[in-house]
């Protein structure tokens, strides 16, 4: 049954309530910020290189319908573990950046392990598992920077060191690798500014997960997200392949924070993780993605949308109603409520679809009891 | 069984390429001591000359506290070097053109370097020794 036009319009603007609402936000946002396009296309360029590949750790649990990974804190974690580790050691530069990427890789995995493990434990509630699981391990995290680190493992850089020898200092300077990946290809155009190579790695994420989706695995996983019981029966061993999806979403995240950490040149040890889960999952939904469907359009659009709030709402606060403190709130709202609205809108679908189901069973049932009565 | 050893195989790839990265990533300091020094009873000394001393495509300016143009009084001067094998080249400021000495030095992967630029411009052996890495507060 082809649908009108009106239809197609109506389901495009259902499919895209959230973006389309952050267009229209942008759209007054920034003539009132002021900014330059120069200056936006500027900050906008930095952004995507620092973030697109921790959002874009977001899709491969989405294909195996484990909803949104709010779990990469995990990933996170290790990735900062990492950077404690070359810190100390005093690797530079883009060396350093691997190496923290292959020591954390290991530490990845096992919390990847262990979060698919207890993920397939909470099968159908993955979503809130994982947000309090990036909690509990923000505590084990804690226990081992802050107890373990100088009394267990050796760190022996006092720069790092808490003045009472052991636990890490709140915050630790990146100097050493700042910048590594944005600055060892630069291209220049007039005041804007390209790190290439950051873009280069993000390409390859894109190309593993085009290529991802076609290989058995991946297919494995489509079929995992699409119906557990089907799946199951067609011979996939489906509690693996959930967990693998989670492994593969906690090392790339763990590569996403090195990265994003590495751009931002300082890290808060015990705070830089924190957030991580939520404002990638704000961002991937900006984009135009739910619980059950992103790709990897969805993640640039909305990194481009969400940072675009991120930067004009302050100056948009200020300009609006004389501070700029409630631009900052109303981004951190923005982030929150995007999920819940996104969550609620998705529920809301379900919902409606399984009603349509239920309504056509019915219609049908009825169709054939009254067939039945006029053939009598 | 196939599998497995292309598993190991991969591990221990990642895990050479780790060491390799750490030993020509790891960042060391180089001091370069330019005070007077004396052997078998002649002193030697830079002079009143500016100096420059290019540690592998990093310039480092080198001037006598003697000279009443030198900012400083210290006779010690320190820089950050990456990976272990290093080149130097010491020239006069007022001549590019002419090295004065052009010689190469490593570090080892826990060690800091020293230089003593007196020495090197003079043709000594002795010009280069190593320490062990210490952090200070």
């Amino acid at each position: 049954m082809s649908m009108s036009n009106s239809e197609k319009v109506k389901k495009f603007l259902i499919n895209n309530t959230v973006p389309i609402l952050f267009v229209v936000l942008l759209f007054f946002a920034i003539p009132l910020s002021g900014f330059s396009p120069e200056y936006l296309a500027n900050e906008m360029i930095t952004r995507l290189g620092r973030n697109s590949f921790l959002v874009l750790a977001l899709l491969i649990p989405v294909m195996a319908g484990m909803g949104m990974n709010f779990g990469i804190v995990l990933g996170a974690m290790a990735g900062e573990i990492g950077l404690i580790f070359i810190t100390d050691w005093g690797v530079v530069g883009i060396n350093g950046v691997f190496l923290a990427m292959i020591i954390s890789t290991p530490i990845a995995i096992i919390l990847g392990f262990v979060a698919g493990l207890i993920l397939n434990a909470a099968k159908g509630r993955e979503m809130v598992t994982g947000f309090m699981l990036g909690f509990f391990m923000n505590g084990v995290y804690q226990l081992f920077v802050l107890y373990g680190m100088g009394n267990i493992i050796p760190i022996n850089n006092p720069k790092i060191l808490l003045p009472r020898g052991y636990g890490i200092r709140n915050a630790i300077d990146l100097v050493n690798i700042r910048q590594a990946f944005d600055s060892f290809i630069k291209l220049k155009i007039g005041d804007i500014s390209i790190p290439v190579f950051s873009f280069i790695i993000i390409a390859i994420l894109c190309i593993f997960i085009v290529w991802f989706r076609k290989t058995k695995l991946g297919q494995d996983m489509r079929a995992v997200g699409q119906d557990n019981d089907i799946a199951a029966a067609s011979g996939i061993a489906v509690k693996r392949t959930r967990i693998l999806s989670i492994v593969i979403s906690t090392v790339l995240a763990c590569y996403g924070q090195i990265i994003f950490l590495q751009n931002i040149g300082t890290m808060n040890t015990y705070n830089s993780h924190e957030q991580v889960g939520t404002f990638a999952v704000a961002a991937i939904l900006i984009g135009g993605a739910s619980v059950a469907k992103a790709n990897i359009s969805n993640v640039f659009i909305g990194v481009v949308l969400f940072h675009m709030t991120f930067i004009v709402s302050p100056r948009a606060g200020k300009e609006l109603v004389g501070q700029a403190q409630i631009g900052e709130h109303f981004r951190v709202f923005v982030s929150y409520a995007v999920i819940a609205i996104s969550l609620a809108l998705y529920a809301w679908r379900r919902q409606a679809a399984k009603n349509r189901e239920i309504k056509a069973v019915l219609d049908e049932q009825n169709e054939a009891i009254e067939n039945r009565g006029g053939s009598q | 069984m196939k599998k497995w050893i292309i598993k190991i195989s991969f591990v221990a790839v990642i895990v050479v390429l780790g060491v390799l990265l750490f030993f020509f990533g790891r960042q060391h300091e180089i001091i370069i001591e330019y005070g007077d020094i004396k052997i078998n009873e002649t002193e030697y000394s830079i002079g009143e000359e500016l100096y420059i001393v290019k540690i592998d495509s990093e310039k480092i300016e080198i001037q006598n506290k003697t000279s009443k143009f030198s900012r400083s009084t210290s006779t010690l001067k320190t820089s950050k070097i990456v990976g272990p094998n290093h080149s130097i080249e010491v020239y006069k400021n007022d001549s590019p053109g002419e090295t004065i000495r052009k010689d190469n030095f490593s570090v080892e992967i826990n060690n800091n370097a020293k230089i003593n630029l007196v020495s090197f411009i003079n043709g000594f052996d002795d010009w280069y020794s190593q320490k062990k890495i210490v952090y200070d507060e």
